[in-house]
């Protein structure tokens, strides 16, 4: 943890220093993970009351199998 | 504003302390919502459940928001700064997301949690409950898996707002040499 900071040391005040090939990738890797996960949001629907059979659950407690709870606009 | 060694070294501590905390707490978490999802006792199951919620509250939360917030106060206390390099940025929007993501999900474990603890609610039902707190805790543990690598190896890549701060920093120091 003793490493310092890096310093651009160039003096063209015009020109940036590339973004690293790693922040990149990791980006993009992020972006398709958000969309995965924003396409099985939309694909699941809203919720639906009581869909595991069983009949015994409360009404207040009941939550969809499978996804086990609803919270909001992150709802699984 | 720079910190002084000893500040930064108590500031690095409670960070180090708080992440490597939630980290934990994350591993143990993950480990109850496979028991809760895979035992064949119902007493264990409904436990696992139960327990989930007031450990969230009093663990998982407060690690969550003392790591982002040791965090912020490291890098605006350090020449690294909190918008200069990648990594630095990188780890402030993993810890922001899952502890975004974290509050969100207490609404989950108290309706967990009060399933589990009805009794008229039958061992199947419970287990109905799903995958979700293991899906959840695994990615968290990943997340915040990546941010420990972050913080280890620090990656070059310095943002534009680092670059021209740098700049502007290295051209103070000539201007105040010449003289």
């Amino acid at each position: 943890m003793a490493s310092l900071p890096e310093v651009d040391t160039r003096e063209n005040p015009g020109r940036y220093t590339p973004m690293p090939r790693w922040v990149k990738v990791s980006g993009v890797i992020a972006l398709v993970v958000m969309l995965v996960v924003v396409i099985t949001l939309l694909a699941r629907g809203p919720h639906r009351p009581d869909m595991t059979g069983g009949g015994d659950i409360p009404a207040s407690n009941t939550v969809a199998p499978g996804s086990g709870h609803d919270s909001g606009w992150w709802g699984h | 504003m720079v910190m002084k060694p000893r500040l930064r070294k108590l500031a690095l501590t409670a960070h180090l302390v708080a992440s490597m905390g939630w980290l934990g707490a994350v591993v143990v978490f993950l480990a109850l919502a496979v028991i809760g999802l895979t035992s064949q006792d119902a007493q264990t199951m409904r436990g696992a459940y139960l327990v989930m919620q007031p450990a969230a509250w009093w663990v998982l939360v407060p690690l969550a928001v003392a790591s982002l917030l040791t965090g912020i106060v490291q890098a605006l206390g350090t020449t690294w700064g909190l918008f200069r390099h990648y990594w630095v940025l990188f780890k402030l929007l993993i810890n922001v997301v899952a502890t975004v993501v974290l509050l969100m999900y207490m609404r989950t474990f108290g309706i967990m949690a009060r399933t589990a603890s009805d009794p008229a609610t039958s061992p199947s039902s419970i287990r109905a409950l799903g995958a979700s707190p293991s899906q959840h805790a695994a990615l968290a543990l990943m997340l915040l898996l990546v941010a420990t690598l972050l913080a280890v190896y620090k990656p070059k890549g310095v943002t534009r707002y680092g670059q021209r701060k740098q700049r502007a920093e290295q051209a103070q120091r000539r201007a105040v040499s010449v003289r």
